[in-house]
């Protein structure tokens, strides 16, 4: 994203709308932060600007994977989902993603609205994955930017990239929950940035209340809000 | 993402917002699914929603009517509604069970209200979602108030300075609270944002500021 220096007023009006702080005014004028800049739109989409100053310029790769993580309208192919998600546990009912005896886990870099770049996810991606029980979600973007899913480490020209967020997500026997809780508990000791942290599980057999029993061992509880999936679509997967 | 998993305020604010998100899965029931989601929405406003919206073809109630959307909604879409009220919580997803869609419903909101708000119409927890809070540099993040009304938005379009310049112009009587909360809600694309609870919020700042 740019500002036409030509069609800008300098109003300043654009400053705030910026998740991650990359427009500023200098001379009278709005810049953009190249390197700050996430690509999410956001600015350009709020309309904000009455001059039209806020100008797409073209993304070639790799820059073009700050629009794929960071604008929600960017679908990425892999998934048919826009933005930086994936289905998850929203559609678990008829996919059967996560199983019993398994738990879902997310590990969102950068949120909330802190970003960050590839290089700060892979040291989180590389840190679970020399686990041996974390296998990351193959219909996740973030996957496919990998080199080797199996060690975390991603490919060499998206690593200074920096987007909006980026999720880590993969599914890990409930026995292994504790390990990857603890594995959290030292990325978020090391990192720059901040990140997000989830977990799912199907309810079959009390298995969601064993989670809550594990978190607490972990000494981390869950917010009193979440999600629910209702087990209403079809065909219904057969655990 | 789960980009409603993640908002953040006190038990009793918690209390008015309900997110009622509707999706097919890839390769398994998306084809045909528009016209479902089409019908999704028709039951939606049958029960009072402060906000609907799908971020592939329209968007939120605060940038298209309620008819647009609907006929904009084609196979794929994510759709989203959301309710103040636990009460047209409840009848909706009477109407979701009867209607019997097909499509996968997922629902966010206090853990122990939304498990009543099933139990009441006779369905049950399939899968649950967590949110176990943010772990690193949690000092990069806005301000805990701000948080409140930014995390409304889960892919993260509205800032804490963006909220803060809404709040002094409330607090300078500039603007209404509920006119910043209709602003705010227009950045929030797929309609997750809460405008009703928006602008008790930001009531409330403007009122300590």
């Amino acid at each position: 994203m740019k500002i036409n220096q030509e069609l800008c007023v300098g109003c300043g009006m654009c400053v705030p709308y910026c998740p991650v702080g990359a427009i500023h005014l200098e001379d009278r004028k709005a810049h953009i932060d190249a390197d700050a800049c996430v690509e999410c739109s956001c600015c350009r989409r709020s309309g904000v600007c009455r001059k039209n100053a806020i100008v797409q310029d073209e993304l070639s790769w790799p820059r073009g994977v700050r629009s794929v993580m960071s604008d929600v309208f960017t679908v990425y192919e892999g998934t048919g989902v826009s933005g930086r998600g994936t289905e998850e546990m929203k559609t678990n009912d008829v996919t059967g993603r996560f199983r019993p005896g398994w738990v879902g886990v997310a590990v969102e870099m950068g949120r909330p609205i802190a970003a960050c770049t590839f290089r700060q996810v892979q040291e989180v991606s590389v840190a679970l994955a020399a686990s041996g029980i974390v296998e990351f979600e193959p219909c996740n973007p973030i996957t496919a930017l990998m080199k080797d899913n199996k060690t975390g480490y991603f490919q060499d020209d998206i690593l200074d990239e920096r987007v909006y967020s980026a999720i880590l997500e993969f599914p890990v026997k409930l026995e292994d929950l504790p390990r990857v809780l603890e594995l959290c508990k030292q990325a978020a000791e090391k990192t720059d940035t901040l990140f997000s942290l989830d977990v799912c599980s199907v309810t079959q057999d009390g298995q969601n209340q064993k989670v809550l029993e594990i978190l607490d061992k972990a000494g981390m509880s869950a917010r009193p809000n979440g999600k629910v999936n209702l087990g209403l679509g079809k065909p219904a997967y057969q655990f | 993402m789960s980009h409603t998993l993640h908002r953040e305020g006190s038990v009793e604010s918690l209390k008015g917002d309900y997110v009622v998100l509707c999706m097919s899965s890839q390769g398994l029931n998306k084809e045909g699914s528009g016209p479902k989601f089409q019908r999704y929405f028709e039951l939606a406003r049958q029960f009072h929603p402060v906000n609907i919206g799908e971020n592939k073809n329209t968007g939120s109630l605060a940038a298209f009517d309620y008819d647009t959307i609907i006929e904009k909604t084609n196979d794929g879409c994510v759709c989203l509604a959301v309710f103040d009220d636990p009460k047209n919580l409840i009848g909706f997803l009477g109407a979701l069970k009867k209607e019997d869609l097909g499509l996968s419903v997922v629902v966010s909101g206090l853990m122990d209200q939304v498990k009543e708000c099933c139990d009441q119409v006779g369905l049950k927890v399939h899968t649950v979602n967590l949110s176990l809070g943010t772990f690193g540099k949690t000092e990069k993040m806005a301000g805990e108030k701000e948080r409140e009304i930014t995390t409304m938005c889960g892919h993260g379009m509205i800032t804490g300075d963006l909220v803060l310049y809404h709040v002094e112009r409330i607090h300078k009587g500039l603007e209404t609270a509920e006119h910043a909360s209709q602003e705010i809600c227009k950045l929030c694309i797929c309609g997750a944002f809460n405008p009703v609870r928006g602008a008790k919020l930001f009531q409330a700042m403007a009122d300590n500021a």
